[in-house]
């Protein structure tokens, strides 16, 4: 990062509210206005009153979070983590159950659901940690890699696979702006893509079977999982050159080895998977296998889209949504819906919304004045791209399920508050530390 | 279709857009052994949205532009062809229906706007609906297209409408899963979710069977239905069995309760009441639906002196001679056992011990044994392990490992408390394998499957194990101990439970002190009352567990807030199983 002192932020008061940074918030508002329209038509409407019961509350805090200091979230990250790691804790010994996982706390007429605060509770944390201590080592990376571990252990047991993987996408967008370099994070990424890639396509060899507890496990090796590690050979290769000194050559090839090993024994740590997570992560590579059960969602979701053509079926008219053939199309597929109801024009339209606030973020990481802050704006940044890629792409039918919500228009009281928590939270940083009107 | 060679396209397509990716990267940000401009890393990640934008906006285009007339062509086909799956039926023993998928149909809007519609078909469609004619026009008027404007229409009304051809509307068939019986049998049959997989009891337990399509099923080409199972439950005597418990759940003023009706000779479980149970019609709207007696503990009490005394007679602790001086207490290093009613200081033989219960006979009977030959000979009866039971979330119960028994533990779980805790299934079928001559019998709940053509049970059950828990000599003598306990109990007035007219009960009361919830020593004044029984003694054909958690009326005693519900309950399980039998036999000779 350029600026590194922690200047002084600068007193805002009501009347500055004009300065609000309109370009994100104008895209955030109309983003959230489609979704209200979605979910006029999604699900016979029904979500749409309890969607307003979470919305209002959620601007009313955003607005009141525009009046706090930046510097106050730094000084409470720490109250912050224990916070999270308590309310994760309480989830799972006393969390009310629903679809076969226990995420949320019952509240009455409400519903929180700790895991989505958990998301930006550690956006706090990392930057707090990175504002102090930027990475420049391995050793730096395992030790903030820790932070993350609780919380991502806590989740992964409720299960949430998609939460879980959120916290590692964050956790390499914060590293990286915080010091980490591009062969750190391949090197960090790359056992969990060699996991997933020895789980799908042909097998090429098989190398033996082991027995563990009375269960036969095949080792294998996959034509995807080939691939993959060669394309990991040609990086490391080109990156480090190993012809220039044998500790190099010594590096390349542990890394190399090291994937290979945990290719090898995938069937092991995939077992921890549940089999409903399996099937979601590989489906998607062909859904046509199992079109009733696992490759269900994405067919539906695919004809749906496809169904809508360029101009859509129009508003509340989607033949796929309204004949209940769209699944989870008020939360998860909701751009399914989208797609089929507004077609190509309102899905890219959608999609430009999207754009303009991911650019508008990384914006505001590159000109706020202080270390924490912009490590918070990259923090969200990294939160929502992943969000919005893993969503669009899972309908689209080229990212696995992993039932991940779409940041505002996906129904969900927790995460729309979150959401919308961050997105007030830079408006602040913007408001108090970039000088110039925005229009 | 080009979505099944997606993954040929899309993995070149992956590795050549990482390697641009690297080499952009290269080019702009990364070089290890130069400065590091930060600054240019927010580029970096630029560059990478702007690539997945990209990729989501070219894909959209594909699937919406280019693809699309394949993609509504094939929604058609889906829309129009595809055969409704349905889930198998469940039936009781006897093939009467316990839950069963109806079929319904909605009617949804094809036409632009009503203007396309000529008046005299609208009129035609609501006389078929039976609906009045003014007002389905005007609510067609106000419907969108591809909005539903009917639903709830039948086979019939459907097949009409077909015959018809009416080019303004379509169908769109609806599948419910309908419990008729509403809460009874609720714990054992469950429930599906919105997803339609079975959730709960054997909706979940058997969830292959009633999916899966069978080759004969499969050739009808509008449904797709899975197989009919046929459960073991006797539909009257469970309808019985729920209504006397919920009486005395009610009552008793207790937390919860159970009835389990089996055949210790085969296992099969004629009927099983819990309570609280929930209306599997409306799962969502419940705030339990746990089948406690599969998946709680608790300390059996006196009726686990059944097992103690057999184990003891079986690993020769014990004679069927022996006796016990009996003061009332006993004191085992800190801790006095003491009988639930102080008598004279006595000499008492077997029959003494079940007829008055005494904990102190019991205790000195589990000192005798010693850790190692209890907990074996009780590890035969299945305690402390999963009975099997084709239903789902069984616990395995609690059975300490005899190595960490202390004295004490051995005297108390001599009569059912201290390292000892079971469900209720598997107490009864521990005391089903004393009651079938010492062969322990896997309890279950599927009969078999139920063959639609012919109305018959194709009875192909699962594999159902078999073990020697004791030797069938030990068996009957602890049998016909039971027997003359119950029958001079009731004899002098001492016993409510164990009176069915017509027949010898082998059975045991059992009035458990209930644990803390908190874990820490005994709670005064609550506790589990239970009996469990037998009938006819020399040759059973039923048995019957009757549990009460925590009732507040008559003392709380096994006997006085269980054994008239057993009472009921035998009678009726004996009508039905006995009787009827008989009565079938005897025709059979006379013709």
């Amino acid at each position: 990062m350029q600026v590194t002192d922690e200047r002084e932020f600068a007193v805002r008061r009501w009347s500055d509210l004009f300065d609000l940074d309109c370009y994100l918030l104008g895209a955030v508002l109309t983003i959230i206005t489609v979704s209200l329209m979605l979910l006029t038509s999604a699900a016979d409407g029904i979500y749409l009153s309890r969607q307003f019961l979470f919305l209002i509350p959620s601007l009313l805090i955003g607005i009141s979070v525009l009046f706090i200091r930046i510097d106050f979230w730094h000084r409470i990250a720490n109250v912050i983590y224990w916070i999270n790691i308590a309310l994760l804790l309480f989830v799972m010994v006393k969390g009310a159950t629903a679809m076969g996982a226990q995420r949320w706390i019952d509240l009455g007429p409400i519903r929180l659901q700790p895991s989505e605060i958990a998301k930006i509770s550690i956006i706090i944390c990392l930057a707090a940690w990175f504002s102090k201590k930027p990475i420049k080592n391995y050793y730096d990376i395992f030790i903030s890699f820790l932070i993350i571990g609780p919380p991502f252990l806590l989740i992964f047991k409720q299960p949430d696979l998609g939460t879980s993987l959120a916290f590692i996408a964050i956790y390499f967008g914060m590293a990286f702006w915080a010091g980490a370099t591009i062969t750190h994070l391949i090197v960090g990424i790359s056992p969990v893509v060699s996991l997933i890639a020895n789980s799908t396509g042909p097998v090429v060899l098989n190398v033996g079977t082991i027995q563990i507890h009375n269960r036969v496990v095949e080792l294998t090796i996959t034509q995807n999982f080939v691939y993959f590690l060669s394309f990991l050979l040609i990086w490391l290769v080109v990156n480090y050159k190993p012809w220039k000194s044998p500790w190099l050559v010594l590096s390349v090839s542990s890394i190399i080895f090291a994937n290979a090993i945990i290719g090898f024994v995938r069937p092991i740590l995939w077992n921890f998977l549940h089999t409903y997570q399996q099937k979601r992560l590989t489906i998607f590579l062909n859904p046509e296998s199992d079109p009733q059960g696992a490759g269900y969602h994405i067919i539906q979701s695919l004809l749906a889209i496809g169904n809508g053509g360029f101009f859509g079926y129009g508003w509340r008219n989607g033949k796929l949504t309204k004949g209940d053939y769209v699944p989870a199309q008020h939360t998860d597929f909701i751009f399914s819906s989208c797609g089929e109801e507004l077609g190509f024009i309102g899905a890219s339209f959608i999609v430009i919304m999207f754009a303009i606030v991911l650019y508008r973020i990384l914006y505001i990481a590159r000109n706020s004045n202080s270390k924490f802050a912009s490590l918070v704006a990259v923090g969200v940044f990294s939160f929502f791209a992943f969000h919005i890629f893993i969503n669009i792409g899972m309908t689209l039918g080229i990212m696995p399920i992993t039932g991940v919500p779409l940041p505002f228009l996906s129904y969900g009281g927790t995460a729309l508050l979150v959401d919308l928590f961050s997105v007030f939270l830079l408006l602040s940083i913007s408001w108090r530390t970039l000088p110039r009107k925005m229009f | 279709m080009a979505i099944q060679n997606k993954r040929n396209f899309y993995i070149p397509a992956f590795a050549g857009m990482t390697l641009i990716l690297n080499l952009l990267a290269q080019l702009i940000s990364y070089n290890k052994y130069v400065l590091i401009k930060y600054k240019y890393r927010l580029y970096f990640l630029q560059l990478i949205i702007l690539f997945l934008f990209i990729l989501i906006w070219v894909q959209l285009f594909n699937l919406q532009v280019i693809k699309s007339q394949g993609l509504v062509s094939k929604a058609e086909k889906q829309f129009y062809e595809k055969p409704v799956a349905l889930r198998g039926d469940i039936r009781d023993r006897y093939g009467n229906l316990l839950v069963l998928d109806v079929v319904n149909y909605d009617l949804y809007l094809k036409a632009k706007s009503i203007q396309e519609i000529k008046d005299e078909k609208i009129k035609e469609l609501a006389e078929i609906l039976k609906t009045d004619p003014v007002k389905f026009k005007q609510k067609i008027s106000n419907t969108r297209i591809n909005n539903r404007i009917f639903s709830g229409i039948t086979e019939i009304v459907n097949n009409k409408i077909k015959k018809n051809n009416f080019d303004f509307v379509y169908l769109h068939p609806v599948v419910k899963r309908v419990y008729p019986h509403k809460r009874m049998a609720a714990q054992v049959v469950g429930f599906i979710n919105n997803d339609r997989e079975g959730q709960h009891g054997v909706e979940y337990a058997h969830e292959d069977l009633l999916t899966k399509i069978s080759e004969r099923n499969s050739r009808n080409s509008l449904y797709q239905k899975g197989s009919d199972i046929v459960l073991t439950i006797d539909s009257a005597l469970q309808e019985y069995a729920e209504e006397e418990l919920a009486k005395a759940v009610s009552e008793s003023r207790a937390s919860k309760g159970a009835i389990i009706v089996i055949s210790p000779k085969t296992g099969e479980i004629y009927a099983w009441a819990v309570q609280p149970n929930y209306d599997p019609n409306q799962f969502f709207k419940e705030k339990t639906i746990k089948n406690w007696s599969i998946t709680d503990i608790y300390e059996p009490g006196s009726t686990f002196k059944i097992l103690t005394i057999a184990g003891a007679l079986e690993t020769m602790s014990i004679t069927a001679n022996s006796t016990f001086y009996d003061p009332g207490f006993l004191k085992v290093g800190k801790r006095t056992i003491k009988n639930h009613n102080q008598g004279k200081a006595q000499q008492i033989n077997l029959l003494e011990l079940f007829k008055q219960s005494s904990n102190v006979a019991s205790a000195q009977v589990g000192l005798k044994m010693g850790p190692e030959n209890f907990y074996k000979s009780i590890k035969k009866f299945m305690i402390g392990k999963k009975t099997g039971i084709d239903l789902p979330g069984e616990s395995q119960g609690l059975l300490l490992d005899f190595r960490k028994w202390k004295e004490i533990d051995c005297a108390t779980t001599g009569f059912g408390q201290g390292a000892v805790s079971v469900t209720p299934i598997q107490l009864v079928s521990a005391i089903s394998a004393i009651a079938n001559h010492g062969l322990w019998i896997q309890p279950h709940i599927l009969k078999g499957t139920w063959e639609g053509e012919y109305n018959l049970i194709n009875e192909t059950p699962m594999q159902i194990k078999q073990e020697q828990a004791v030797s069938s000599e030990v068996a009957d003598y602890v049998s016909d101990l039971l027997k003359q306990s119950v029958q001079e109990n009731v004899e002098a007035m001492a016993y409510i439970a164990g009176n069915v007219p017509g027949y010898n009960v082998a059975g045991k009361t059992g009035t458990a002190q209930k644990l803390r919830p908190d874990g820490r020593g005994y709670w005064g004044g609550h506790t589990v009352a239970s009996f469990i029984g037998y009938l006819p003694a020399e040759n059973p054909e039923i048995l019957t567990l009757v549990v009460i958690d925590d009732p507040k009326t008559g003392g709380g005693w096994g006997n006085t807030v269980c054994g008239p519900v057993f009472n009921n309950v035998a009678k009726v399980a004996a009508q039905i199983f006995i009787e009827k039998k008989i009565r079938k036999d005897e025709n059979v000779n006379e013709n």
